[in-house]
């Protein structure tokens, strides 16, 4: 087992024996067979530099509070995960070595006002849960979902998650939150600061700067409830999805998009490249025995014999059936300037039974991972996706950068772009892999370290990242000599003086740790 | 994962636990091993590829209720699969893609399930195949029905399931090569099965 630094085998248990004394013996996990579900599953050969000492699973906000209390006296580091199925970025594994997971699944309660269209939830509450709770109140509500959705609704909110219908920005339709700080103090942001405020899940000021922003991808404090904006079911729906021939289609196919989004035709809209499309239905030995990427030959087989695109583009037309027909007719006019396209569309009257394969377009959860049997054996992939600008040439630019740099790696680029704002792209660059073959493993992490250092060259950068990734990828935030990430160390050393918080993430490390790394880098 | 070097045959018939005990039984024993009854346990089967279906029917013929593997692998483990352990599912097996034993093992990790057996069957190279087995449970009758397989390997494979026996002891692990060849559809597959012991 691995021990939290600085912490003594029997400081530890003596920890361990407090932390039992609060929420029970079962719910403090230090054996090594409990603990492998807290590993990364995904991990590119290097799990052992992230295991965690211990996890324990408190049931209640005072329960956290007495916890963090506990981990001050002990200098015990904490992770905090709602479920931990973060996979593509470490899952509940820590950054730092040792830390005790700190798992808060247990914390499942679900409030749905059906009339204002929110939900507040808890860090256990996962999307099939939501979901299955509005089904089963009957409201006539949908939620947003990422793919798969089988995480957590706060968890993947305070990652900036994304999904798929007019709600897939997760943190931008999220309003209100309450946070355990390290002290133990419990504030509530924006209206919540007032006790019992009637509007605090509906507006998210409040009277003064506003907090949330501080607790999404931070560890600052624990989030211990959250509001989130529910979309009314509309009266009707068209899953539409387009096809394109050529790799050089996504010029004009982005210019297009960007004006049916930023005009408010088109919600959040998807765009994948051939090999998205096809692991998602297929495995590359069907179409090709040797080593190294496919060849263009053996791909352009494979798009034949599919009967896919280079390009796929797929969202959801939402509201009353004439305005649904009228989005349509634009779509179509405005992409049929792009020779070879194609349109299929399937449409959907309020209450009618939505078919699986547009299930996420109407927020329906489901869990498939079928693209990560793409080469064979135990699949799993890692990613760093890029925020891009919604430009045609330059987005076909990097792309074909990007292809050359998977391609030299020996893997197939798999490319996805979603946008969830109108004005840019979650740019998602799987990079699948089999976890039990140790070269294919470093192979995919330098091919993830590569990636991120060209994003940089071309003045791009990630928003989320593995676990192991998470310093590198903060130092690429170099504005006024990282006068950010400063400015986060100086919050961190403000709101948890004994960094005991989720120390590493996102790169931001408590003062005595940074001071460690410093004078092990020999930094002056 | 470690490959253990290849054995032959000969090999695989000396493997075996002496302590060991039958669970997946055919209908006709379960009676007297109630503990191991086919009625305690499920099949999932892949309606896309024909390996799995017949892997699937193998052990339907032997009383094993058969699922079919849905879209939604969540809904599968919530609607079909959990509410039988209130009413004596031990047993979950099947032949399918890696990512959904991987699915289904997290959906299935916090009611107390052990995964007692998993083979990996590769078909990449294609001059022949190799399968990789490790678990819990004498692994001889597998991987004798994969060397006497050809072409009903799969079926032979869910048979072969029906007769092994739990060990007792720590978990065996074997590499193995066949020279067999894999119809159209992936060249990857995984044969699971899992256990509840409460």
């Amino acid at each position: 087992m691995s021990l939290p630094p600085g912490l003594s085998s029997p400081n530890f248990e003596s920890a361990c024996k407090e932390l039992r004394s609060i929420v029970g013996d079962d719910w403090v996990v230090t054996t090594d067979d409990r603990l492998t579900s807290y590993a990364d599953p995904y991990s590119p050969g290097i799990a052992g530099d992230y295991a965690p000492s211990g996890a324990i699973l408190p049931a209640s906000v005072d329960e956290i509070r007495a916890v963090l209390g506990v981990a001050n006296r002990y200098g015990l580091p904490l992770w905090t995960v709602s479920l931990g199925r973060n996979y593509a970025y470490g899952g509940a594994a820590p950054c730092l070595k040792g830390s005790m997971i700190l798992d808060l699944h247990r914390m499942q309660a679900i409030e749905v006002n059906p009339e204002l269209a929110y939900a507040v939830v808890e860090p256990g509450v996962t999307y099939l849960d939501l979901y299955k709770f509005i089904e089963h109140k009957k409201y006539e509500l949908w939620i947003d979902c990422p793919d798969p959705g089988w995480g957590s609704v706060l968890g993947n909110t305070l990652e900036h998650g994304i999904g798929y219908t007019p709600y897939g920005d997760h943190a931008g339709h999220q309003c209100g939150m309450e946070i355990v700080l390290a002290d133990g103090e419990v504030v509530r942001t924006g209206l919540g600061a007032m006790h019992d405020n009637l509007a605090w899940p509906l507006y998210k000021y409040g009277f003064g700067p506003s907090l949330d922003g501080l607790f999404t991808q931070s560890n600052f404090g624990v989030v211990t409830k959250i509001g989130v904006w529910l979309m009314p079911e509309p009266d009707s729906f068209s899953a539409i999805e387009l096809l394109f021939r050529r790799e050089e289609d996504i010029v004009p196919m982005i210019d297009t998009l960007r004006v049916l989004r930023l005009d408010g035709t088109v919600p959040t809209a998807t765009i994948a490249n051939w090999m998205r499309i096809a692991a998602g239905n297929t495995t590359r030995a069907e179409w090709y025995d040797g080593k190294g990427p496919l060849p263009q030959s053996a791909i352009d087989r494979l798009i034949r014999g599919m009967h896919i695109g280079y390009w796929g583009m797929r969202f959801g037309l939402y509201g009353r059936q004439k305005v649904v027909a009228n989005k349509r007719d634009a779509v179509g006019e405005a992409f049929s300037r792009i020779k070879g396209f194609g349109m299929g569309v399937a449409s959907y009257r309020r209450g009618e039974k939505i078919a699986p394969e547009h299930g996420t377009l109407a927020g329906i959860p489901t869990v498939d991972l079928m693209p990560l049997n793409w080469l064979g054996g135990a699949g799993a992939h890692i990613e760093c996706p890029l925020v891009v600008p919604m430009q045609g040439a330059e987005f076909l630019d990097l792309y074909k950068r990007r292809t050359e740099l998977f391609n030299a790696e020996g893997f197939d680029h798999y490319c996805g772009l979603t946008s969830t704002t109108p004005r840019s792209f979650i740019n998602t660059g799987s990079i699948i892999f089999d976890r039990n073959d140790a070269e294919q493993c470093a192979r995919a992490r330098a091919l993830g370290r590569t990636l991120i250092e060209d994003a940089h060259q071309c003045h791009l950068a990630g928003y989320r990242a593995h676990i192991s990734e998470m310093d590198f990828v903060a130092a690429q935030f170099d504005f006024n000599d990282h006068a950010a990430l400063r400015t986060y160390e100086r919050l961190k050393d403000a709101l948890d003086p004994s960094g005991v918080l989720s120390p590493g993430k996102q790169g931001i490390w408590p003062k005595a740790l940074r001071e460690a790394k410093d004078k092990e880098s020999g930094k002056p | 994962m470690t490959l253990l070097p290849t054995v032959d045959r000969r090999d695989l018939l000396k493997l075996g636990g002496a302590a060991a005990i039958a669970i997946l039984t055919p209908v006709g024993i379960a009676r007297a091993a109630p503990a191991g009854s086919a009625e305690s346990t499920i099949v999932i089967a892949d309606p896309r590829y024909y390996n799995s279906l017949m892997f699937g029917e193998s052990l339907r013929q032997h009383g094993a209720k058969h699922l079919t593997l849905a879209s939604d692998r969540a809904a599968l483990w919530s609607q079909a699969i959990k509410p039988r352990l209130r009413s004596g599912l031990r047993y979950l097996a099947g032949l399918t893609l890696e990512s959904d034993l991987f699915v289904l093992e997290r959906l299935a990790q916090g009611s107390g399930m052990r995964i007692s057996y998993v083979g990996f069957h590769d078909w990449r190279r294609p001059q022949d195949s190799a399968h990789t087995l490790s678990g819990s449970i004498t692994l001889d009758p597998i991987a004798s029905a994969l060397i006497k397989g050809k072409e009903h390997w799969a079926g032979n494979l869910g048979q072969a399931l029906t007769l092994i026996k739990e060990s007792h002891q720590a978990e065996e692990r074997l590499n193995l090569k066949c020279a067999m060849k894999v119809g159209r559809g992936p060249r990857f597959f995984v044969s699971w099965l899992m256990r509840w012991t409460t």
